[in-house]
């Protein structure tokens, strides 16, 4: 009995992380010959986790991070990564010893959308309302939380703002 | 026609009530969902720039419980190293460590330094993809968990389990391919190396209880969301071990002229509060050596804060042409993510040099 007792406790509570009240979305400077449709929230956390190194395409990608105390940063950590930003120092302490730090921090959301801009391959999150004002050539690829009943949906209709490749 | 059939002994209906509880437990937590936290095989070098420094450091007091029995155990070791890596275009990257020092414990009596420095990783790697990277040069060997992991900060106990060192050399040199994948809403990851020849490293590789000669491996290993990470590793390699002292006292090494198969299992799960982890090896009768295995279970359990209490029973043979038994327990504190304080005792039937008894003190850091 004790262990089904253990095997449900385990499978029903085992670490589900609670949406965020507003949703937060994962923008990046996608490379040209990357869909951004093709991207789904488990290539964003292997990204973030520094677990996958490269986009579809080959290109090299670029996550970044705000700044620890940021809400976008706790919000984006317990969402998509699964942990706090707190629970996750053992992991970085174990990829540390092996010349891998967690991706760098920027100041705040103005330095990161200056980041995005100039870095083709370059991934970052802002709350959702904070999409509309993304530079040129930075596209939102999927929001978490608030909507949507909590889960995982894509940003609200935007127009590409990517040159159309030639035909 | 009377069949008899045996009743086990409480002992055995608890153990195998125990086993089943393990097993539960792992199978739930494998199939849970969550978020990743361990440490795959072999895993890459991304280094953000040319050169990054970087570096850990642990002392460790020891107060041997018989002092008579135990030689060449330093009341305080130290052991640092500096880690250097770099990247040198989007796929290729190198690392570096260098030990200044070198755990007594962990090796031979037949040594003949135990302070000097040590290249305990020093390669370079390209990256053709996350599935696939090529390392060259001297690197960790990809068996078991603990052994790509063994930096004092980030162990729970300032000793280390016998079945995480003794049957392999802790680095080897040669070539190593690895990679790492989704599958399935788990994170698969993979290596094999082959370290034909005594290389760059073959100097130092006489400071290890083990080395090898040559030897061709591999590891798999797989982990769930939930925090549970399970893997196999097989090693075929001819090993160089200490013989029988000559009549100086000096360990001798010698050399097995054939490929002697080692294979381990492990498994680590990472809790919100608690972390169990586990490995066992084993290598079969070869060439007039008797089989070697061992096995190792430790627990860590949060008591507040940032004070664990931990855990571990060891069973090791031969060592001294005897099995080994070890129990370890102690405190271990982390006041931050990088500091950590380990006070521990730990026990056996019979102390010797490879296994001292007594208290165990170290502090340790990332830099």
């Amino acid at each position: 009995m004790v262990p089904v007792l253990l095997v449900a406790l385990l499978i029903a509570g085992g670490g589900v992380a609670r949406p965020p009240d507003l949703p937060v979305c994962v923008v990046a400077h996608v490379p040209a010959g990357v869909d951004p449709g093709s991207v789904d929230l488990e290539w964003v956390r292997r990204i973030f986790l520094v677990r996958q190194r490269f986009w579809p395409d080959g290109s090299a990608a670029h996550p970044v991070n705000l700044p620890p105390d940021a809400p976008e940063r706790e919000a984006f950590s317990t969402v998509v990564l699964g942990r706090s930003i707190r629970d996750l120092a053992a992991y970085w302490n174990d990829r540390y010893f092996h010349g891998t730090r967690p991706p760098p921090t920027v100041a705040s959301v103005e330095a990161l959308r200056i980041l995005l801009e100039r870095t083709p391959g370059s991934v970052g999150y802002v709350w959702e309302a904070d999409t509309d004002a993304l530079p040129a050539g930075v596209v939102p690829l999927l929001c978490v939380g608030a909507g949507g009943e909590g889960g995982v949906r894509r940003p609200r209709d935007r127009a590409d703002p990517r040159p159309a490749p030639p035909p | 026609m009377l069949h008899r059939t045996s009743t086990p002994s409480p002992a055995v209906r608890r153990a195998l009530r125990g086993l089943r509880l393990g097993t539960c437990v792992l199978v739930a937590s494998v199939l849970a969902p969550g978020s990743a936290r361990a440490q795959l095989p072999a895993p890459p070098v991304t280094g953000t720039s040319a050169l990054q420094i970087g570096a850990w450091a642990g002392v460790t007091f020891t107060r041997p419980e018989h002092p008579e029995v135990v030689e060449g155990v330093d009341v305080g070791e130290l052991v640092a190293a500096v880690l250097a890596w770099g990247r040198i275009t989007a796929r290729a990257s190198y690392l570096v460590e260098l030990d200044m020092a070198k755990r007594t414990v962990e090796t031979w009596t037949g040594r003949e330094a135990d302070r000097r420095v040590d290249p305990v990783r020093l390669y370079a790697e390209y990256a053709f993809g996350d599935a696939l990277r090529v390392r060259a040069g001297r690197f960790l060997t990809p068996f078991g968990n603990w052994n790509e992991r063994h930096a004092e900060p980030l162990t729970w106990t300032p000793t280390r389990p016998l079945a995480s060192y003794r049957p392999f050399a802790k680095s080897l040199t040669g070539v190593l391919v690895a990679g790492n994948r989704p599958l399935g809403g788990r994170e698969l990851g993979w290596a094999a190396y082959a370290a034909p020849g005594r290389g760059i490293g073959s100097a130092f590789e006489e400071d290890e209880e083990s080395s090898f000669a040559r030897v061709f491996g591999g590891r798999v290993a797989l982990e769930s969301p939930s925090g549970v990470t399970v893997g196999t590793s097989l090693a075929l390699g001819a090993r160089r071990r200490p013989g029988d002292p000559d009549d100086d006292g000096e360990e001798e090494r010698d050399e097995e002229s054939s490929l002697r198969p080692l294979l381990g299992v492990d498994a680590r799960w990472l809790g919100d509060g608690v972390e169990i982890s586990g490995e066992a090896a084993w290598a079969p009768e070869a060439e007039e050596r008797p089989a070697e295995g061992g096995v190792y279970l430790q627990g860590a359990v949060r008591i507040a804060g940032p004070l664990w209490a931990v855990a571990r029973a060891e069973s090791h043979r031969p060592v001294d042409d005897r099995t080994a038994e070890v129990g370890y327990a102690g405190l271990t504190w982390r006041p931050g993510p990088r500091f950590v304080v380990k006070l521990g005792r730990q026990f056996t039937r019979r102390p010797s040099t490879r296994i001292p008894d007594g208290w165990f003190l170290s502090f340790s850091s990332l830099f």
